[in-house]
């Protein structure tokens, strides 16, 4: 501060000096003369700096900043830091807004903000996926305009700051159609963000789950109807000898599809368990086939020719639960194939990928295409009152799905209608075992 | 007295509140189609009736638009864009009602399937596809209509061939269908209905679109078989 006033006092003291030199030497008139031209030579520094810093605050630039003289390259100094400062400041918010920015872009849920008149200011790449909107080119779009399910408007209309408005779910349509939950919270005075998340999965076990409890309860209601009635008839005591046996022999029939039928969720709760690990053996599929194709012969009662090719290929895994899957494919093909009709079974080594492939052909009604990817589905079924008629319980084909998934196989389903079907178990090259080991456990 | 800057800016908050409804109109019907279509697919009795009831709040809106674009031309005596964007309002919204009044039949289509019990229904897989397309050809249609995109609505013009292509091949899967075997003519009517519904659709999201070219570039491209779309794209 002291500074700043002594470079300015010394020159105006040198100038009284002169002045007064001026004045002793040749008297007041051109010491007057000297003092003014002095002034006015001051006041001519002091506007052309003035100048430049007009023209520097017209377009202020770190680099043409201009330099002073005096007093004056003090001030510029002090607007060159806080010109500084005042960048840095700006470059650090914007980088603070950026990253934010990219945050939201990153997050998997979709953010939309919008203003009072429910218009799309801002939304990430989330949002612009789920809802089909753009965030450059329908900025300032109603968002209810582009985004139109009935009941969506009325939702984001009625949410405020206080309201605590469940979520809204929307089905969209398109290429993948999806189930989307929707929130919205408002944030200033009438802007609003609206969150939206994919449920699709969740939906989907959610009715998964629901309809498998509601099968379960059906399918067990129906013997025990049976049971329960004929049960009543004979308690009631007026029934006849011939009679009674057939309801014995109904109950028993009943009795054991219903055992069946636990036996086989338990099956599938077991291969679902977490925490029971896969007992790895070598089994010997070529005879556990032959076992499989007797049983088939048995229980179809002839009616079928059983055609087999079988390659002496052992795999590493489980006896028991290979041993359910092809029993549950073979007795599929006995039960869908009409007298007369061919069921082919082979077991060889895969063209591709060194692994190795169970299948089984039939020569039956065949299914439909749209069936084919719901097959494993639990209690699906694609008629429902012939596959009851024949014994299914509706759980087969799920269950070889989960051994296979245990083994890192697969089953693939190849079908047309009327023209049979085939179905191909594929178990990976880590599960072969060298074909010509002797040491083969039983199956 | 002429129009201050309060009188324009209440007249554009007029115009835009019209157009919202128009397409919650459209969210309205494209429900109810889907609505239908899900009735005939899976047998879902609820989702027929939904359909059915969707259609009266249908018309409530098309009075309601009405009513006020009546309103707002009386009012505020708009002039050429402004006129052009009212009267196609209007028009669309017929369209978005004869729509409705689609989706409706193939509800009631798909309840007569239903209620008889049908198992087979022929050729559900092509109608399915052809029911998709016309779907997807409302979506961008209002699409095109909320962001004033010509050029969409252009494309979408031409897209509605393959939907025609489509419903006559399925006529002439019908026919064969029928010829085979007599007792399949009464399920393949209802399906001949159905697609018909379709196709008409199709027609009318066409028909929005052509509102669309007519509000944005001024050109009535209607009866000209695309040549005008042709030059204008």
């Amino acid at each position: 501060m002291i500074n700043f006033w002594i470079a300015p006092a010394l020159r105006f003291l040198v100038l009284s000096l002169t002045a007064g030199v001026a004045f002793m030497l040749f008297g007041p008139v051109s010491a007057l003369c000297i003092f003014s031209a002095g002034l006015f030579a001051l006041v001519i520094v002091q506007l052309r700096y003035l100048d430049h810093l007009r023209r520097w605050l017209k377009s202020p630039d770190e680099v043409t900043i201009p330099d002073g003289w005096g007093a004056w390259g003090e001030v510029f100094s002090e607007l060159y830091r806080a010109h500084r400062r005042e960048t840095q400041g700006l470059s650090r918010l914007a980088d603070a807004l950026r990253r934010s920015e990219l945050a939201a872009q990153a997050l998997p849920d979709g953010v939309v903000l919008i203003d009072g008149e429910l218009r799309i200011d801002w939304c990430n790449g989330a949002a612009e996926r789920m809802l089909g909107i753009s965030r450059i080119n329908d900025r300032g779009n109603v968002l209810t305009n582009l985004v139109r399910y009935p009941g969506l408007a009325a939702y984001l209309a009625r949410a405020t700051r206080e309201s605590d408005e469940p979520g809204l779910l929307i089905e969209t349509s398109g290429n993948a159609p999806s189930t989307l939950s929707i929130q919205v919270v408002q944030f200033a005075v009438e802007d609003k963000v609206v969150l939206l998340r994919d449920v699709t999965t969740f939906e989907r076990t959610e009715r998964i789950r629901r309809d498998f409890i509601a099968n379960v309860s059906h399918e067990l209601r129906t013997p025990l109807t049976v049971v329960n009635g004929y049960l009543e008839h004979l308690l009631g005591g007026d029934i006849d000898p011939a009679m009674q046996s057939r309801a014995v022999d109904v109950m028993f029939a009943q009795a054991q599809r219903m055992s069946r039928l636990v036996e086989d969720l338990l099956v599938l709760s077991r291969l679902e368990a977490d925490g029971n690990p896969l007992h790895e053996d070598v089994v010997n599929v070529p005879k556990m086939i032959d076992v499989l194709i007797e049983e088939a012969r048995t229980y179809g009662r002839g009616r079928h020719h059983i055609v087999a090719q079988v390659a002496p290929i052992s795999v590493f895994g489980s006896a028991d639960e290979l041993r359910s899957a092809f029993t549950n494919l073979m007795s599929n093909a006995v039960r869908y194939t009409p007298e007369g009709g061919t069921i082919e079974v082979s077991w060889q080594a895969a063209r591709e990928g060194g692994g190795v492939v169970f299948s089984v052909t039939d020569s039956g009604i065949g299914i439909a295409a749209e069936h084919i990817p719901r097959l494993t589905e639990r209690f699906y079924r694609v008629d429902r009152s012939r596959s009851r008629e024949t014994g299914g319980t509706g759980l087969g084909l799920a269950i070889v799905k989960h051994v296979l998934l245990r083994h890192q196989g697969a089953l693939e389903i190849e079908s047309e209608l009327g023209q049979g079907a085939t179905f191909r178990c594929r178990l990976p090259a880590g599960r072969v075992h060298a074909a010509e080991d002797a040491e083969l456990s039983a199956p | 007295m002429p129009p201050t800057e309060h009188t324009i800016k209440q007249f554009d908050a007029d115009l835009e509140h019209i157009r919202s409804m128009v397409l919650q109109m459209g969210g309205l019907v494209e429900s109810q189609i889907r609505n239908a279509l899900r009735g005939l697919l899976a047998s879902d009795a609820d989702a027929i009736e939904s359909a059915i009831a969707l259609d009266r709040q249908v018309n409530e809106f098309e009075v309601e638009i009405d009513e006020a674009c009546a309103q707002i031309i009386a009012r505020r005596q708009p002039t050429a864009g402004d006129l052009r964007t009212v009267l196609s309002i209007a028009k669309t919204v017929t369209d978005l009602e004869r729509m409705g009044d689609e989706a409706k039949k193939i509800a009631r289509t798909a309840k007569n399937i239903l209620d008889r019990g049908q198992l087979v229904v022929p050729r559900l897989a092509d109608v399915t596809h052809a029911a998709e397309v016309a779907l997807e050809m409302l979506r961008t249609a209002l699409d095109a209509y909320a962001r004033l995109d010509s050029v969409a609505a252009q494309d979408l013009i031409r897209a509605d061939e393959q939907l025609d292509i489509e419903f006559r091949a399925i006529m002439r899967q019908l026919i064969t269908y029928m010829m085979e075997d007599p007792r399949t003519i009464s399920p393949a009517i209802d399906i001949v209905w159905i697609a018909k519904a379709i196709e008409r659709i199709g027609d009318h999201s066409k028909n929005i679109a052509e509102h669309v070219v007519y509000i944005v570039d001024g050109t009535d491209i209607r009866h000209t078989k695309g040549q005008a779309g042709a030059s204008l794209a």
